[in-house]
């Protein structure tokens, strides 16, 4: 599998999870609408191994996190209880998209290990913006980027 | 009076959203437990009955693999149906785990009317 097929079922399968966990429905961001250096996301990885090893990363707007949180919970936005789940709700955003990207592109027979979903330094957006792929998630930007 | 589940997951959310799909399915809950690993199952299993355990594969401590070969090898928990809720969709994991003896398999993100026929399925619609 090369890293282009992953980014594929990335492309394809990110939007579905985003809508059937959590109600988020997203669309391709235009080049021109992209955030400038001063965006300030939040960043969490998945690493695996299989067949292939490889990370993917999603980076979010803070303010989509207690949207996700709301939305997987059944809660109101601004039950405080959004706040402090927002980035668990990412993880397993994260972890449900690598999951089902894997399936996608090798097929179900492969068995994988997903680790722990874990937060990523903001020492990465710089190079995981050259070549990921850029979402409107209600309205708020979100990166997606899969590697070695 | 309804099922008494056992839900084993690290993810706080994914506790939360099981059990919004318990209520948006109408399922009658007795009670339901949570823990964050296996560990914390077992730990639960020795003093609460339950009538299943629904369980994640990849946790810290232990995993969902690890919990289900130490409950199949208890005497005490070995019935217990033990079902897996996942994000991974290997049929050779999915044969493996059969083979180890899950009573059923949901993938992440799974629907409310998903859940709910698994737990027809495995206790049978609640009288």
């Amino acid at each position: 599998m090369s890293k282009n097929e992953m980014t594929q079922a990335m492309e394809l399968v990110a939007p579905r999870i985003l809508e059937e966990a959590a109600f988020i429905f997203s669309e391709p961001l235009d080049a021109a609408a992209e955030p400038g250096d001063d965006w300030a996301p939040v960043g969490v990885q998945l690493r695996w191994e299989g067949p292939s090893t490889g990370s993917m990363r999603v980076w979010a707007d803070p303010a989509l996190l207690p949207v996700l949180a709301a939305n997987m919970l059944g809660i109101e936005e601004d039950d405080p209880l959004c706040m402090a789940k927002g980035l668990d709700a990412a993880k397993e955003t994260l972890n449900m998209i690598v999951g089902n990207c894997l399936t996608e592109a090798w097929g179900p027979g492969p068995v994988f290990h997903l680790n722990i979903p874990e937060t990523v330094s903001a020492e990465h957006f710089a190079s995981d913006r050259i070549d990921g792929i850029w979402l409107s998630a209600e309205g708020r930007s979100m990166l997606l980027w899969c590697g070695a | 009076m309804g099922y008494t589940v056992l839900v084993v997951d690290d993810s706080e959310t994914i506790r939360g959203a099981l059990l919004k799909a318990f209520k948006m399915a109408k399922l009658p809950m007795e009670e339901v437990i949570q823990a964050a690993d296996g560990r914390e199952a077992l730990a639960v299993l020795k003093d609460k009955w339950v009538d299943m355990v629904l369980t994640d594969i990849n946790m810290p401590n232990m995993g969902g693999v690890e919990l289900l070969a130490a409950m199949k090898a208890d005497g005490g928990l070995k019935d217990i149906p033990v079902a897996v809720v996942s994000t991974e969709g290997s049929q050779t994991r999915m044969a493996s785990l059969r083979e180890a003896g899950i009573a059923g398999y949901l993938r992440k993100p799974c629907r409310p009317e998903e859940i709910r026929d698994l737990l027809h399925s495995v206790l049978g619609e609640w009288a």
